[in-house]
């Protein structure tokens, strides 16, 4: 699964440890997130989506072949 | 430091003193009575050292480091990936373990061990396999 995280944060000039401490997750959680290393659960999906006020789509692109 | 962390750090320090008292008066068997002073020394310990760590990190440049290190332990603990990890961690460890046994509880019945050593081994394997067991299907009806 592909996401926009990290295009996100730098967009709005965020850090990596603000993120993680404003969703309640470790630093290293948002790095093995942006780098695709790891698929965060239901209930992050929508802690990050609200954080950026998007929608969880707008953040990860579900493909098929990667499964 | 809570009143319920206070309560739990009290009654280790009240069974540490129970232990030890036990050891050096009660016990007349030797090997026993070392038991329960060593055990009396380990709750007294237990109980002991976080009431000098409070003590310690009272002043208030100790006390923001040791908040910061509270809530570092604390995201640590509720992470998800870390969660996931402890998990798989733990199911390699499940694994490597079970092994470990069964060769082990092998090798010995080779070496002609007593028949009891090699017995307790394998019997330790089937019943880790048995807890596993029983746990997934309890936590499989729970969800």
């Amino acid at each position: 699964m592909k996401n926009r995280l990290e295009e996100l944060r730098k967009q709005r000039g965020i850090k990596q440890e603000e993120l993680a401490e404003a969703v309640q997750v470790s630093r290293q959680t948002i790095g093995s997130l942006e780098n695709g290393r790891y698929n965060p659960s239901i209930l992050l999906a929508f802690k990050l989506a609200g954080y950026f006020g998007v929608t969880i789509e707008d953040i990860f692109i579900y493909e098929e072949d990667a499964e | 430091m809570t009143k319920k962390e206070r309560n739990r750090h009290f009654i280790n320090i009240s069974i540490g003193c129970v232990l030890f008292i036990l050891g050096i008066t009660g016990i007349s068997d030797e090997y026993y009575a070392l038991m329960a002073c060593v055990g009396g020394a380990t709750f007294f310990a237990n109980g002991v050292l976080p009431f000098f760590s409070n003590f310690y990190y009272r002043s208030p440049k100790r006390r923001k480091k040791y908040e910061e290190r509270l809530h570092k332990r604390k995201i640590n603990y509720i992470d998800e990936r870390k969660k996931f990890l402890r998990d798989k961690a733990a199911h390699v460890s499940y694994m490597f373990m079970w092994m470990i046994l069964l060769l082990l509880a092998f090798i010995l019945t080779l070496l002609k061990v007593e028949w009891w050593v090699a017995a307790m081994l394998a019997g330790l394997s089937v019943l880790q396999y048995l807890i596993a067991s029983v746990a997934f299907f309890y936590l499989e009806r729970k969800m």
